[in-house]
């Protein structure tokens, strides 16, 4: 499967034109997309209501990470090469999924895949991590993936978009200042530790160091 | 009148809702299935549709904490 590079907002929308795919399949069938994004902060429609969100976003866009929002909860995240994106459309036809059935679709695939590469993996909510979430892929108890879904209905589907941001490697300490400082001007009061997070070389590395 | 609910057995009771966003103002004419609010609960969205056709009262603002089989609006 190719590895779509996108480029900010276009990215986000990606999973919009997989919903419309997703309506043609048969109803359980899955469709996925890999995909990465220009250095940015993505975010969500209830904090893009905040008052002091347009004097935080052109702050962040000055120093290079436009921000961008998404359709799905939790709160805000970062995107650039390093962090591989992974976004599943699955079709329930006329039934309402539960928001567990709609995490766990994704995240069998994510813990098949740590499987294979021999890297031990469990779900939960990490303290100190950004974006946290109950659905977090996990390593050691750091957070390695992030996850949040979407339940829509269209033409009497129900369709479940799942989506992880895995953090494959780079500086996680500048993610969080990003991150932090973007919230601070929203006057969000946030408070995140590097030791909280992981990345999947650093975890493929200590396989490797075991073998 | 018709009631817009939102739907149960979709989270565990320890799990918190929030009604997120309204497509449609109090007052405005929405058509049946049309999709007029958004539920989040644990970094998951979904649409809450319109059960039949008609004139939107909002009973339960942005953001607000919402349980299952409530009703968040009605239609009349």
């Amino acid at each position: 499967m190719p590895l779509e590079k996108c480029h900010g907002q276009d990215g986000i929308d990606g999973d919009d034109r997989l919903i419309e795919k997703a309506l043609d399949t048969e109803n359980g069938n899955l469709i996925i997309r890999l995909w990465e994004n220009v250095p940015c902060l993505v975010t969500t429609r209830a904090i893009s209501r905040n008052p002091k969100f347009q004097y935080a976003a052109e702050h962040s866009a000055a120093r290079g990470w436009p921000v961008f929002v998404r359709k799905s909860g939790g709160t805000t995240v970062i995107h650039r090469p390093g962090i591989l994106n992974v976004s599943i459309v699955q079709n329930y036809g006329d039934e309402y999924p539960t928001v567990e059935q709609g995490f766990a679709g994704l995240l069998v695939i994510l813990q098949n895949a740590c499987d294979k590469f021999g890297i031990s993996s469990h779900i939960g909510p990490v303290q100190g991590s950004y974006c946290d979430g109950k659905y977090n892929l996990c390593v050691d108890n750091r957070k390695m993936a992030g996850t949040a879904t979407r339940i829509i209905v269209k033409n009497r589907s129900r369709l479940v978009v799942s989506h992880a941001s895995i953090t494959v490697d780079g500086n996680i300490l500048s993610d969080l200042k990003r991150i932090q400082d973007f919230e601070r001007k929203l006057s969000i009061a946030s408070r995140y530790s590097s030791a909280s997070h992981t990345t999947l070389r650093a975890a493929l590395r200590k396989v490797e160091t075991a073998t | 009148m018709t009631n817009i609910t939102i739907p149960t057995n979709m989270w565990d009771e320890d799990q918190e809702a929030a009604l997120s966003t309204w497509y449609f103002k109090d007052g405005e004419t929405v058509e049946a299935g049309t999709v007029v609010a958004e539920v989040m609960v644990e970094k998951s969205s979904f649409g809450i549709l319109a059960p039949e056709a008609g004139l939107l009262k909002v009973l339960i603002v942005e953001e607000e904490i919402v349980t299952a089989g409530q009703v968040i609006g009605t239609l009349g």
